[in-house]
């Protein structure tokens, strides 16, 4: 495998990179994004270990800090991944340069958390292969719910939650009815490319419910793939991996972060060509 | 495949003409494992003296990248050239080794003389100025910069473990606090977030103490430290000590932040889905500071 440290303009941003290739021709780049959590390694380290195992399967590979994060310049104070348009944005100017230089135009990718958002935002380009989403988000946060944060930081909060009375007679029904989620309209709108791209939703079993995983979650999902065609629903897959959470993979034992990776990398390369 | 190769050396580079820096990937890789070799410097003529930062040994490395960004491209600014080490996909960088990051720092320094650098000069923060203060003797800085450099790394080594358990007590309703103790007791190794540490290792950070192992280092350093009240802490004032015991030029600074997180934890703050990063503001004064008191030392050393 060869490695490549680039830093690349994306708009106003720029941000730091490596593209991992095979020795010989490759036969697609897989795009590979994180989440916003701590990353030893630039882009990530599950993205990092699978940049190794992809180029084995004669697939290229990039990976990124997002502009503001590790080695990137910038200066980010809030993540939300309903608020990916920069992200995104970065994401396709590396996918570019990784594509142009190795003269390679199918791609795919996989996206931990936050980054499965950019992925799912990006799987309509004809080109994209598929994506596998490691605990991607289903529920946004509606506009009560961003409303009522703004509430709860702010001097009324502090307030309610100084004061037992109040925390139970205006908290917690202020809770249920402001914490309202609803399905992102970039998941849902995901599917409606599963005529040509595959997709896998991945979530760990272990406290599912950091991997954002949920009933309502579930039933979002369900929602989405009825409205498909057999075909369709044939290229949508979601899996539970025993262990993790997936979103702390950097933490998680070395035999735990193999077997996720043993997970992700056949599905990768089922979205592409076989090797000649 | 040389003409991708051709294109993407082209992008190893890149200059910021606001800041007055540019960063460049060297091309040289670090250590046993090929750590990246990160360079920052000034668009004018860099100054004679240079800095290498080098990361911390444990998980926290991850959660210090940014502030070693900040702090190369703030010295970058003041025209000093910098290197920063990053580590990525070797097996090797999935351990928690004293020795490699010491033979990654050694080449650091290499790379910056074969640059032109006159002085080379060492910074680190936690664990990272640990082994910036124990590599400055051998590699002859002429200068010490520490962010709440660990000073008894059998402390260090301890929390290491607790750490862990702590992971595991949160993760796991029946794990057991002490396991991570009981299994490189048992195994002599551990898995520390994700990092393999094991009992050789474990020891050779136990066995650091850098009041006892430090022996000549005389140079100008800067201590800083970074808690809520702002004062710097018992630990830092016994490394001054000792480093004025050996003739150094000491200074010691605080920081005053909240703190959210600890140095080195995870620092941001959850809402929902919502991540705020409550360390922007800090990281910026550590750099600042670093590269204030830098240019500081500069000037006092520049010929009249």
């Amino acid at each position: 495998m060869r490695e490549f440290p680039v830093f690349v303009v994306a708009g106003a941003d720029r941000v730091a990179a490596v593209v991992a290739a095979p020795e010989e021709q490759p036969r697609g780049v897989v795009l590979l994004l994180a989440g916003t959590g701590r990353h030893i390694a630039i882009g990530s380290t599950l993205s990092a270990r699978l940049s190794e195992r992809l180029a084995a399967e004669g697939l290229a590979s990039v990976r990124l800090d997002y502009a503001g994060s590790g080695d990137s310049p910038g200066l980010v104070s809030q993540w939300d991944p309903a608020e990916i348009g920069a992200t995104t944005a970065q994401a396709r100017a590396v996918l570019d340069v990784a594509r142009e230089a190795l003269d390679v135009k199918a791609f795919a990718e996989v996206g931990t958390c936050y980054g499965s958002r950019i992925a799912l935002s990006l799987i309509g380009d004809p080109s994209c292969a598929g994506a596998v989403c490691l605990a991607p988000p289903i529920l946004d946060v509606g506009g009560l719910g961003r409303m009522s944060r703004g509430v709860r930081d702010g001097r009324v909060g502090a307030l309610v939650r100084s004061n037992a009375t109040l925390r139970r007679v205006v908290g917690a029904p202020a809770r249920r009815l402001l914490g309202v989620r609803k399905p992102a309209p970039r998941v849902v709108g995901a599917f409606a490319h599963l005529d040509r791209a595959r997709l896998v939703f991945l979530y760990g079993a272990r406290n599912a419910h950091e991997d954002h995983y949920s009933g309502r979650a579930q039933k979002s999902i369900d929602a989405a793939v009825a409205g498909l065609s057999p075909e369709e629903r044939s290229r949508f897959e979601l899996h539970m991996i025993a262990g993790g959470p997936l979103t702390t993979f950097d933490g998680l034992p070395p035999e735990e972060q193999e077997e996720i990776v043993d997970v992700v990398v056949p599905f990768v390369t089922s979205f592409f060509e076989p090797r000649n | 495949m040389s003409s991708s190769r051709h294109t993407l050396s082209a992008l190893r580079r890149y200059e910021d003409p606001e800041g007055s820096f540019f960063e460049e990937f060297a091309e040289r890789r670090l250590g046993p494992g090929g750590a990246f070799a990160l360079l920052a410097g000034p668009l004018q003529e860099a100054r004679p003296r240079a800095w290498a930062i080098c990361p911390t040994v444990g998980p926290e490395q991850g959660n210090l990248r940014r502030l070693e960004a900040l702090v190369a491209r703030r010295l970058a600014g003041s025209g000093f050239e910098v290197v920063r080490i990053r580590p990525d996909v070797d097996p090797q960088h999935a351990q928690i080794s004293l020795p490699a990051r010491l033979a990654e720092l050694e080449e650091a320094v290499d790379l910056l003389r074969s640059r032109g650098a006159r002085d080379v000069g060492l910074a680190g923060v936690l664990f990272g100025g640990t082994v910036a203060a124990l590599a400055a003797e051998r590699l002859e800085a002429f200068g010490l910069a520490l962010v709440e450099p660990v000073v008894r790394g059998r402390q260090y080594a301890r929390e290491l473990l607790r750490r862990e358990a702590v992971a595991r007590l949160m993760g796991d309703e029946e794990a057991d606090g002490d396991g991570p103790k009981s299994e490189l007791a048992a195994a002599g190794r551990v898995t520390i977030r994700g990092l393999q540490l094991t009992k050789d290792a474990y020891e050779a950070i136990g066995d650091v103490d850098l009041v006892t192992g430090l022996h000549a280092f005389a140079g100008p350093s800067l201590l800083l430290g970074v808690s809520p009240s702002g004062e710097p802490g018992p630990a830092l004032a016994k490394l001054r000590d000792r480093l004025l015991e050996l003739g150094g030029d000491v200074a010691v600074a605080g920081i005053a932040d909240p703190l959210y997180a600890p140095l080195g934890e995870y620092y941001y703050r959850e809402a929902g889905l919502l991540r705020h990063d409550t360390r922007l503001e800090l990281d910026q004064k550590v750099a600042d500071a670093v590269a204030g008191w830098a240019l500081d030392r500069a000037a006092a050393s520049a010929p009249a």
